[in-house]
Order: structure tokens, then C-alpha cells, then sequence
């Protein structure tokens, strides 16, 4: 084995561990011991105060935030933003005592990479830090169901059929935008503003302004995705 | 990583160097704790091969000829619920990728992904964890917070029907006559329900409604 490199020539992860009591004791000592190697504990803090010096100092490749009272206290959002200013580079492993949909999305959307409920043995995290030291996001399935639920099935037929103008159009309209407002957008007169709404609704099958919001709302048109990479 | 206990595996991709290499690797490698139980290039053949193998993971190429990787995450995931499926794409539309999740799939990654990147993933979904590319989860959690299905799920039912009233463009007094009311408790009813949804007016009400499924299916 190289320096820097765990078994099966894999590049050894540093990771912190910022977590209160003998349960933080133990995934540190866990986590080392599961891994044969390819985890290395480099640091490990009782409270976020400590915990972000920590990540300062060793910049790990991931840092292992157990979201206790002592460590949160500054609440778990307020923890992981100071660790990602502390160290942009260092990937977020989050653990809770349960899978809260609300603390997973706060913590993730405040930049953690990861949200897991506490396991019974450390070994179980070690797989966890890698995937989220590969840059690849880990959650718990049911929490995934949840995020993925309230994910709209786009109905492709009337999409692609739209030019991009009318899907705009019809943004505007489902926002609630009045006539007037719609033409100073379009730099067009009001009553050319009008006609077009009226077109779009004709083109749509729908009654009035209200089902083409509803509509919208239905199909997906309000939730834009790019691509992965 | 290994605690004895082999994952087994298989394989659904038409694209038979990137299959036949990763099955090279995982299993010629005795520390992956991986084993590649078989492969098949044909998405119609997938369920048959989870059928006859059970494996803990089963990993589905979604850019496939048809039937398709999407009719095989569907069919494997709706006989087989336990078998943990992982999407793989070379391509890198987010959307196909919520699409393969919400066919059941547990995780979803890139085909440019290592290959040795790949084992901890597949133990992390093996033990009931989801995997999935950073930009999946951007679009996933935007898509929750801008659904408001936190504060549509709050609702009472009274609410939900209100809201409904709203969508299908009801003006204030006919929800008035439908809910056996004033016109003047009916505009209020209505705009303390735009403000619990925190949107601003009935148009929204109507889109956010649409969102979250509170209607009736769109007619094909």
C-alpha cells in the first residue's frame, strides 16, 4: 500500500467526527476499525463549536455531524453552514436520532451531503462516507419516497408541444399575473396580451385563467429540472 | 466493508464493455465484497433474471431498446420489492433520473461514475439507503419546497375542499351558495386559506393545487 491509500489501492477518506458522549466514542473507534483502512478518523469534537475548529483545521474529506442538543445547539442548520464555510471542500454526513423529513431537507438544503438515522453499529456508516466522499448525495429510502412523491410526472405529450413563448406564457398566467402586467412583459399592447392568453387557453382545452393554473400545476410545468452533471 | 456476507448482484445494461467490465471488476476483486450473479443486454429479460437469481441489488442501464431500462426498474421493483434497485445512465437528464426514482428505483447514478465508485454505493443501497448524483437531489429538494406538500399535508379537510373550489374557478359566491354561507365568510375563508398556503392569490392556489395532486387526473 501506497501512502494515502487504504486497501484495494483505494484512497484513504479522512473523516472528523462532531458528536457528543461514548456514542461518538464509538463510531470514531467504529468507523476506523470497520473500514480496514480505507476510513481514517482524523479528529473527533463534542460540540459544533469544537466540531467546525476541527474541520477547519484538518479539512477532512468528510465530517460526521451527529445532530445531538450539545452539537446543534445553534440549531443543525446553523452547524452545517458553519462547517461548510469552515471547509467548502469537506462532504456533510448528518445523523439523527430519526428519519425527519423536515430536518433532512433543512440540513440538506443548508449544503449536507448526507442525511442517515444514527446506526446500531459504526461499521454500517463506513459504506455512507465513502459514497458521500465520491460526491454522490445518501439518504435514508422512505425519506427519498417522500422528496420523489411530491415530484410531478410531466406530461411530455402537452409539453413539448408548447413553443417555449407559450410555456412562459402560461407561467405567467399560473403565477396569477394579470393582463396589463403580462403585455409590459411581452412588450405588447394589452389587447395583443390578451388575445395571446386567449389563444393559449383555446390550445390548452381549458374554461379561464384559473384551470390553466391548475393545469400547470398538474403537469409538471412549474417544476424545471436541468441535467446531472 | 465486507462483513462476510457477499452482495450479490445483477446486471441490466445493452452495453455489454461497460457490463462485462464491471462484473470483471467486482468479481475478480475478492475485497469488493461484490458478486456479479449475471448480466443480461435485454431489458424484457430483466425480471426473469431477478426471478432466477434473487439478488440483493439489481443494477438497470435506463438508456436501453425497448421494453426499455423504465419498464424494467418498474417490473423488477412492482414482483420484487426487497431486490434494491440501482438506475444507471450515460445521459444526464435530471428528469429521466426522477423518473427511474419514482418507478421505484432506490438510487440512481451516472455511468461516468468509477467503477470502483460504485461498491459503496451499491452497499449503502443494499442496506435500504438511497443513493443519488447531487444535482438529483437539488432539483428532488426544490421540487419539495416549492410543492408546499408540507403545508398542503396540514391542511383539514374542509380546507382541501376549499381549495378545490378555488381551482375549479368557482367565483366567491358560488363557493359562498356551495358552502351554505355569506358571500363575505366565503372571501374570507378564502383568503385565510391563500395566506396558510402562502400564496397570494387564487391562480396560485390553483397551480399549487394542481402540484400536488389535490385534482382530478389530466385526460389524456
Amino acid at each position: 500500500m501506497r501512502p494515502g491509500e487504504g486497501r484495494s489501492g483505494l484512497q484513504t477518506v479522512t473523516v472528523v467526527v462532531i458528536g457528543d458522549g461514548p456514542e461518538a466514542g464509538r463510531l470514531e473507534v467504529g468507523l476506523d476499525g470497520a473500514s480496514g483502512g480505507v476510513v481514517r478518523v482524523v479528529g473527533r469534537a463534542d460540540d459544533g463549536r469544537a466540531g467546525v475548529e476541527l474541520v477547519r483545521r484538518h479539512r477532512p474529506d468528510v465530517a460526521v455531524v451527529d445532530l445531538v442538543a450539545r452539537v446543534s445547539s445553534s440549531g443543525a442548520v446553523g452547524v452545517v453552514q458553519e462547517l461548510r464555510q469552515a471547509s467548502p471542500s469537506t462532504r456533510l454526513l448528518a445523523l439523527a436520532g430519526q428519519a425527519d423529513a423536515d430536518l433532512a431537507v433543512a440540513t440538506l438544503n443548508a449544503g449536507g451531503l448526507g442525511f442517515l438515522v444514527r446506526p446500531a453499529v459504526a461499521g454500517d456508516l463506513v459504506a455512507p462516507v465513502l459514497t458521500v466522499a465520491s460526491g454522490h448525495a445518501v439518504l435514508p429510502r422512505d425519506l427519498l419516497s417522500v422528496l420523489v412523491g411530491s415530484a410531478v410526472p410531466r406530461d411530455p405529450e402537452l409539453l413539448s408541444g408548447l413553443t417555449p413563448q407559450n410555456a412562459d406564457l402560461w407561467r405567467m398566467v399560473a403565477d396569477g399575473l394579470e393582463t396589463t402586467q403580462i403585455a409590459e412583459r411581452l412588450y405588447v399592447s394589452e389587447r395583443t396580451a390578451k388575445r395571446m392568453v386567449a389563444f393559449l387557453l383555446r390550445r390548452l382545452g381549458v374554461a379561464n385563467r384559473i384551470q390553466a393554473a391548475a393545469l400547470a400545476g398538474q403537469v409538471g410545468l412549474l417544476d424545471d429540472v436541468g441535467t446531472v452533471s | 466493508m465486507n462483513d462476510g456476507e457477499v452482495l450479490t448482484v445483477v446486471l441490466v445494461d445493452d452495453h455489454q464493455l461497460f457490463s462485462r467490465g464491471l462484473e470483471l471488476l467486482l468479481n475478480t476483486d475478492p475485497d469488493s465484497g461484490v458478486r456479479v450473479l449475471a448480466r443480461t443486454e435485454d431489458a424484457g429479460r430483466a425480471l426473469e433474471l431477478v426471478r432466477h437469481h434473487r439478488p440483493r441489488v439489481a443494477i438497470i442501464d435506463l438508456v436501453m431498446p425497448p421494453p426499455g431500462g423504465l419498464a424494467a426498474v418498474q417490473a423488477v421493483k412492482r414482483h420484487y420489492p426487497d431486490v434494491h434497485v440501482l438506475a444507471l445512465s450515460g445521459n444526464d437528464e435530471v428528469a429521466s433520473a426522477v423518473e427511474a426514482l419514482r418507478m421505484g428505483a432506490d438510487g440512481f447514478l451516472l455511468k461516468s461514475s468509477e467503477p470502483d465508485e460504485l461498491v459503496p454505493p451499491l452497499i449503502a443501497l443494499a442496506s435500504g439507503l438511497s443513493v443519488v448524483p447531487v444535482p438529483v437531489l437539488s432539483a428532488l429538494l426544490e421540487t419539495w419546497t416549492r410543492s408546499g406538500q408540507r403545508t398542503v399535508s396540514d391542511l383539514t379537510s374542509e380546507d382541501v375542499d376549499l381549495l378545490r373550489l378555488i381551482a375549479a374557478g368557482l367565483e366567491s359566491t358560488e363557493i359562498a351558495e356551495r358552502l351554505h354561507v355569506s358571500e363575505r365568510t366565503a372571501k374570507q375563508r378564502v383568503s385565510v386559506l391563500l395566506r396558510r398556503i402562502g400564496v397570494s392569490n387564487r391562480l396560485q392556489a390553483a397551480a399549487l393545487a394542481g402540484r400536488c395532486g389535490l385534482l382530478d387526473p389530466v385526460e389524456p
